[in-house]
């Protein structure tokens, strides 16, 4: 039995549709983060899921309880803010102590849970102090804190590291899946940041205008999106327009401006037939001298590359469009602007879908 | 988002609201009666108390005088205390507060201890019973308010509106008239309406400061109502509801109480 | 980067503090030096420095009753516009737009209309045949009516009235500046609504409850309208000694320190207020 389960929930404010008939399955222990720009009804799900907003069809599921029409104090989920939300006018231990108080949990035990909750987060000398003496770092660890401290049935984050700056941001997105980790509890992660959804989860739910556009593990996610918004949304990906050519199996071929023809994987559940699309990752092409027979092969010029250290940046255009590529920096040395290079990747590096194909 | 029941809170709300105005609408119905005496009309309404104000010019007169007095008296308070908040919002200098306070003080002093001091102290430089005096009095006690809103609004400010102006070559008059001045413009307007009101109501300095001679409209009420308890009283304190209700709505239609307000 | 200062700051100053200086501070530094004065009803004020009026008020059971008298009103009428004053404001806090602008509007509209004008309202309202009267006896609460004009009881709620809005605003300034994410917090930690108010909401809101308060009492301290004319001199206040000493008595050496006094006290509860502001706990809690 999964431990939330979310049956087509909508919601509706005034004539827009926030979230849009989303279901979704999530097992006891899983890591699973809600993904979209703003806008999408990320946000607007989470408030469902902990019981502020009220959906206007459908049901959610806590284990076995229907929950759809309990208020969130009822529900048992524990919430991580994205300002924290600690009681400026409590101490730590008081803010951590305040949802064992509301559960009656006796005296004697709350100092126990609380000092052990702040073990887990390893801010063990804060108890006395009040949040305004804290960093952002630290109070968001307190707010972590008093969210486990219950034991909730579900931790749901709101976009918990954005107000930290990037090296803090790093380090608590490693300290916060491993707590998760130990203590096993099924998890809501809310971002726009794909970096952190990619680094965090065991599945991310792609959103787009309410609804969930594709669900899976981060690297299905990544390298086999299921529509162009996906694909578009992580990571950036080449868009090459064309007209199908043809099918056998799994594969397809797409006939490009310029006359050449690009083989890729067919997205499932489309059909390659008329106008469509092929889309593959900087990173899976090759900037070679001739074409490879097995590969696809593009000849193109390149009209500029950015040196990062690590990696080249190019962008070489071609009579198909132009193309985004990125090179491991083996050589040292980058191709220079105006000489001409064949483009080569894998044609299981390509994904087409047919060009209506917009979730 | 929830929080204590709304529909009680609904209840007591309307319940408040009806405590708030009962004395006012009690005056104004009042002033309606065909009795000779304080009675809420039952049977029929009456104007009989406000003609009645038409034989009691001395009514009239304080009138005139309290219209004088808080005029006279707002923009002195509205000149004064805006240049004062100007000087307090912009300006660094060691204590800045202690002026600050000290120019809201009158705020802080009971008004009859600053009726009293102005009495003793008009009375020794002549001025005990003068019309100078009571505007001087009046002056005292508004200038708090104007302060308070124009710093409010200068607070509010966003200094780099100047900045892009200077940056566009207005020199320092020009970017406090072209846009310092009127964006505080509402702050200055409502510290006026606030100065004025104050001022038309002031009763306790007015009553030490003022003289036989020289009694506004809220003095002749209060020694009315001391001596005499007749609806006249409620016909004039109606009347002046009304003018002052009349004033908001035309404010409102001409200006937009908003535009007046800061609201934008 | 800031903008340049305004030069002259002092200049600007200049006016305001000319004005209020000669014509607000010397004055009362004068009037500091007369409550050290006599007075003879024969030959009016001795220039002669004696603390007798303040000994007076201070062993006289007579001025110290009126000043326990204007305390104990001050105290009831600032607890009873916090009883009313605070679900005012909370419930102001829940509304939005239009008929939140309504509310404020109703609140604050009394204030507009003079507080002698207010003040004959309940005059009339409370008076042996008034409408509070004639409710009281056809609900058989009392036989005969209640003397309510002329006694503390009418005073209170004619002060009650005037100051009640300044309570609500500072209660609901305070309110306003309250985190929502608090409360959801609370909820999510299985508060309900009632424990969420009283846990989270009413203590953060306890500055603005404090504020409120120490305004509504040192402004019913200093009262004069509302008592003069629901109390008049059958229920004198403070500021109503003052007057009558000024006026009628011409005693103005005693009045003057009958007036010092009340200011002291007020002042002594502003500058309390203000310690209490900067060195509690919530100084640290609160920016």
């Amino acid at each position: 039995m999964a431990k939330l389960e979310l049956e087509h929930i909508s919601k509706r404010f005034d004539a827009v549709l926030a979230v849009d008939r989303v279901s979704l399955s999530i097992q006891e222990g899983e890591f699973v983060s809600l993904l979209g720009p703003s806008g999408c009804g990320k946000t607007t799900t989470l408030g469902l899921i902990a019981g502020f907003l009220a959906p206007d069809g459908g049901c959610i599921r806590i284990g076995s309880r229907d929950v759809t029409a309990e208020p969130p104090y009822r529900r048992n989920t524990g919430m991580v803010f994205q300002n924290y939300a600690l009681f400026p006018h409590m101490t730590v231990a008081q803010n951590i102590a305040f949802g064992l108080r509301m559960r009656r949990v006796p005296k004697a035990d709350i100092r126990g849970k609380v000092h052990r909750a702040l073990d887990l987060v390893q801010l063990p000398h804060t108890a006395d102090r009040y949040p305004r003496q804290l960093s952002g770092g630290q109070q968001q660890r307190i707010a972590l804190a008093r969210a486990l401290v219950i034991e909730p049935a579900i931790l749901l984050l709101d976009e918990p590291l954005s107000n930290l700056d990037a090296k803090l941001r790093e380090e608590m997105r490693i300290e916060l899946r491993e707590i998760q980790r130990r203590v096993g509890i099924t998890t809501v992660f809310v971002t726009h940041d794909q970096t952190e959804a990619l680094a965090l989860s065991d599945r991310v739910a792609v959103m787009d205008h309410g609804a969930i556009v594709q669900v899976g593990s981060p690297d299905t996610i990544y390298e086999r999106p299921a529509t162009e918004f996906v694909a578009g949304f992580i990571g950036t990906t080449n868009r090459i327009e064309g007209e199908f050519a043809g099918a056998t199996g799994p594969y397809a071929t797409l006939k490009v401006p310029g006359g050449r023809e690009v083989r890729g994987l067919v997205t499932p559940g489309t059909r390659p037939a008329g106008a469509g699309l092929a889309l593959v990752r900087p990173e899976k092409i090759a900037l070679t001298a001739e074409a490879h027979p097995d590969r696809n092969a593009l000849p193109g010029t390149v009209e500029h590359s950015v040196y990062l250290g690590m990696v080249i940046h190019y962008v070489v255009v071609t009579d198909a469009g132009r193309f985004t590529v990125v090179s491991q920096n083996v050589s040292g040395a980058a191709h220079a602007p105006g000489s001409g290079v064949v483009l080569s990747w894998d044609r299981d590096h390509t994904l087409l879908l047919p060009a209506e194909s917009r979730s | 988002m929830r929080g204590l029941p709304r529909q009680p809170l609904a209840i007591f709300n309307l319940l408040f609201i009806a405590f708030l105005l009962a004395p006012i609408v009690v005056v104004i119905l009042v002033a309606f009666t065909p009795e000779g005496w304080l009675k809420i009309p039952t049977t029929r309404f009456s104007l009989r108390w406000f003609y009645a104000i038409a034989k009691h010019p001395e009514f009239i007169a304080a009138f005139r005088l309290s219209l004088l007095i808080a005029a006279t008296a707002s923009v002195l308070a509205t000149a004064l205390g805006t240049l004062a908040a100007l000087g307090l919002i912009r300006s660094r200098f060691a204590g800045r507060d202690l002026v600050n306070s000290f120019l809201l003080s009158p705020l802080m002093v009971p008004t009859v201890v600053t009726g009293i001091s102005l009495l003793y102290f008009f009375s020794r430089v002549g001025l005990a019973s003068t019309l100078t005096g009571i505007i001087v009095g009046h002056v005292i006690v508004t200038i708090p308010y104007v302060i308070r809103t124009v710093s409010a609004s200068l607070a509010g400010f966003d200094q780099s509106l100047e900045r892009a102006a200077m940056n566009l070559g207005a020199n320092r008059p020009q970017t406090f008239f072209r846009i310092t001045l009127p964006l505080i413009a509402p702050g200055i307007t409502a510290g006026a309406i606030f100065a004025f009101i104050v001022s038309f109501d002031e009763l306790t300095v007015t009553l030490f400061v003022s003289g036989p001679k020289l009694a506004t409209l809220p003095i002749r009420i209060y020694n009315h109502i001391t001596y005499i308890t007749d609806p006249l009283v409620a016909a004039i304190s109606a009347a002046i509801v009304f003018m002052t209700l009349g004033a908001v709505l035309s404010l409102e239609r001409l200006v937009g109480l908003d535009r007046i307000m800061g609201s934008q | 980067m800031k903008a340049r200062e305004w030069p002259g700051g002092l200049l600007l100053l200049g006016p305001a503090c000319l004005w209020l200086g000669a014509f607000f501070l010397i004055p009362l530094v004068l009037m500091l030096r007369l409550s050290f004065y006599a007075f003879l009803p024969t030959g009016g004020i001795q220039e002669a420095l004696q603390v007798a009026n303040y000994v007076k008020v201070f062993t006289d059971s007579y001025y110290l009753g009126i000043f326990l008298r204007t305390i104990r009103i001050s105290l009831l009428v600032t607890l009873f516009a916090l009883l009313l004053g605070y679900p005012e404001a909370y419930y102001l806090t829940g509304l939005r737009g239009r008929a939140k602008a309504l509310v404020l509007i109703a609140v604050l509209s009394p204030l507009i209309v003079s507080a002698v004008t207010r003040t004959f309202g309940w005059f009339i309202l409370l008076a042996n045949n008034g409408l509070v009267n004639n409710l009281i006896l056809a609900l058989g609460l009392s036989d005969t009516p209640v003397k309510l004009i002329y006694s503390e009881t009418g005073i209170v709620i004619g002060l009650t009235h005037v100051l009640v809005p300044f309570m609500v605003l500072s209660i609901y300034a305070a309110l306003q500046r309250r985190d929502p994410s608090l409360v959801r917090a609370a909820e999510t930690l299985g508060a309900s609504p009632v424990r969420t108010f009283l846990e989270v909401t009413l203590p953060l809101s306890l500055p603005g409850i404090v504020a409120g308060s120490v305004l509504v009492f040192t402004l019913a301290m200093s009262a004069f309208v509302t008592p003069a004319i629901l109390g008049g001199t059958r229920v004198r206040v403070v500021a109503y000694l003052v007057y009558e000493e000024f006026l009628l008595s011409l005693n103005w050496p005693f009045g003057a320190a009958l007036a010092l006094i009340l200011v002291l006290f007020t002042m002594t509860v502003v500058v309390g207020y203000h310690r209490w502001l900067e060195r509690g706990r919530w100084g640290e809690v609160f920016r």
